[in-house]
């Protein structure tokens, strides 16, 4: 501002005013509004502050702020992608080890069930020993008892069938 | 003994009008007892108001009997109420000069404790509560937005406020630009720190005012508030930033139907040359 003082508007030219603006419409209100504003900006920033070039240096800085967001933009999708492609590496190389360990397991699981095969099988085969060494055991032992013992051994098993 | 100071009264209303408040103020100076002066500016351009004043009020027949006295001075031609108010502060008898708004009121405590701030260093003393709004402006940006005054310190009030003779010729008293709006208190309360001044606003203090805020105060609140941010807007990238943020508000209040801001905004425009780099 300078140090010049205009004369103030008197109240009447006050009231004028308003009631002029009054009757506007609000189109016609934004326009006046913008046309004050084109005078202010001349005023205070001199002839080359018209609208067409505050539009155009607008329109430059919209442009160059779409430019800055669509880098901006490019970056962060190059970054999470490189992210992402880590994350998925560090995951793969956490199920790999996974799937060794669970190849292990069914590796031991796999010749647990071997063992456990053969194991019963010598199972089967010592029972099947036994009850052949227990018949053999039964028979010799009846062989090799008196004539009066086996006599009771016979009587008593007619008597508990 | 009290210093006495001058109550400055500036009217353009009838004499019929102002009569019951030329005799609250004679009573309260009165009450002073320090020889205090009532300087009436009679700003109707007839003189007719000076001359009724000065007959009803005639100077004391002695000099003992001279508690107060009331001096009316008449503007030849009607100019505006800030140049009329800056005219009678020029031609003030004493040091400390009250600025009531016509249709305001003031008791004796409280002018006391005003001409207390102004002995303790003070260069104005306004009341801390008046029944007008009062409010304070802080930068958003690049523009003034205003919120409601401190109520433990409100600033300076247009109504009543007691002023250093020298303090104020040095502001240039208040801005014609402002006023209806209820703004023109804070512009100068802006003016006096800036300046390195102090405002006191001393606890206790009231004030009253009679005159009922115009329906469209909004409205010239709106438009002063802009004529505040241009007047201490400065550099020309804040320049190009504000100009940028009306049209932008411009575009938004058209399509809000906001017909009053507009019209605010319309209105700071309405005063050409007023805005200079």
């Amino acid at each position: 501002m300078s140090a010049s003082k205009p004369a103030p508007p008197t109240a009447r030219a006050l009231d004028e005013a308003l009631a002029r603006l009054q009757a506007l419409s609000t189109r016609e209100l934004s326009l006046q509004a913008l046309a004050g504003i084109d005078a202010l900006a001349e005023s205070v920033l001199g002839p080359k502050a018209r609208r067409e070039e505050r539009l155009l240096s607008r329109i430059e800085a919209l442009e160059q702020r779409a430019q800055r967001e669509r880098d901006a933009e490019r970056e962060t999708s190059e970054r999470l992608r490189g992210e992402l492609a880590r994350e998925l590496a560090a995951r793969v190389q956490e199920l790999g080890a996974s799937g060794a360990a669970r190849a292990a397991l069914e590796r031991e699981l796999r010749e647990g069930e071997a063992r456990a095969q053969l194991l019963a099988a010598e199972h089967a085969r010592l029972e099947a020993e036994l009850r052949a060494a227990a018949r053999a055991v039964s028979g010799w032992r009846e062989k090799l008892l008196p004539a009066e013992l086996r006599a009771q051994l016979e009587r008593w098993r007619k008597e508990n069938p | 003994m009290k210093p006495p100071l001058t109550l400055l009264l500036v009217a353009e209303e009838s004499f019929h009008q102002l009569e019951p408040e030329l005799a609250a103020c004679m009573a309260l100076l009165e009450s002073r007892a320090a020889g205090d002066e009532l300087l009436l500016i009679d700003n109707t351009g007839t003189a007719e108001l000076a001359r009724a004043a000065s007959a009803r009020f005639p100077p004391s027949a002695t000099f003992e009997g001279a508690r107060a006295e009331l001096r009316a001075l008449a503007r030849p031609k009607r100019i505006d109420d800030c140049a009329a108010q800056l005219a009678g502060v020029q031609a003030a008898s004493y040091e400390r000069v009250l600025l009531l708004e016509s249709g305001t009121t003031l008791e004796l405590a409280s002018l006391q404790e005003l001409i207390a701030a102004l002995e303790a260093g003070a260069d104005a003393a306004s009341v801390r509560e008046c029944n007008r709004a009062r409010h304070s402006a802080r930068w958003e940006e690049s523009e003034l937005v205003l919120a409601p005054a401190d109520p433990w310190n409100p600033g300076l009030s247009e109504h009543c406020v007691l002023f250093r003779h020298e303090s104020f010729l040095r502001l240039g008293g208040f801005d014609p630009l402002f006023g209806r709006g209820g703004l023109a208190g804070l512009e100068l309360e802006r003016r006096l720190h800036r300046a390195g001044m102090q405002l006191a606003t001393p606890a206790g203090t009231r004030a009253h005012s009679t005159r009922l805020p115009r329906a469209d105060e909004p409205v010239w609140r709106e438009r002063e508030r802009y004529l505040l941010t241009w007047k201490e807007l400065t550099g020309e990238a804040l320049w190009q930033q504000h100009i940028r943020r009306l049209e932008d508000r411009v575009l938004a209040l058209s399509r809000q139907e906001a017909r009053g801001e507009l019209l605010g905004l319309a209105l700071a425009f309405t005063v050409p040359g007023t805005i200079h780099r």
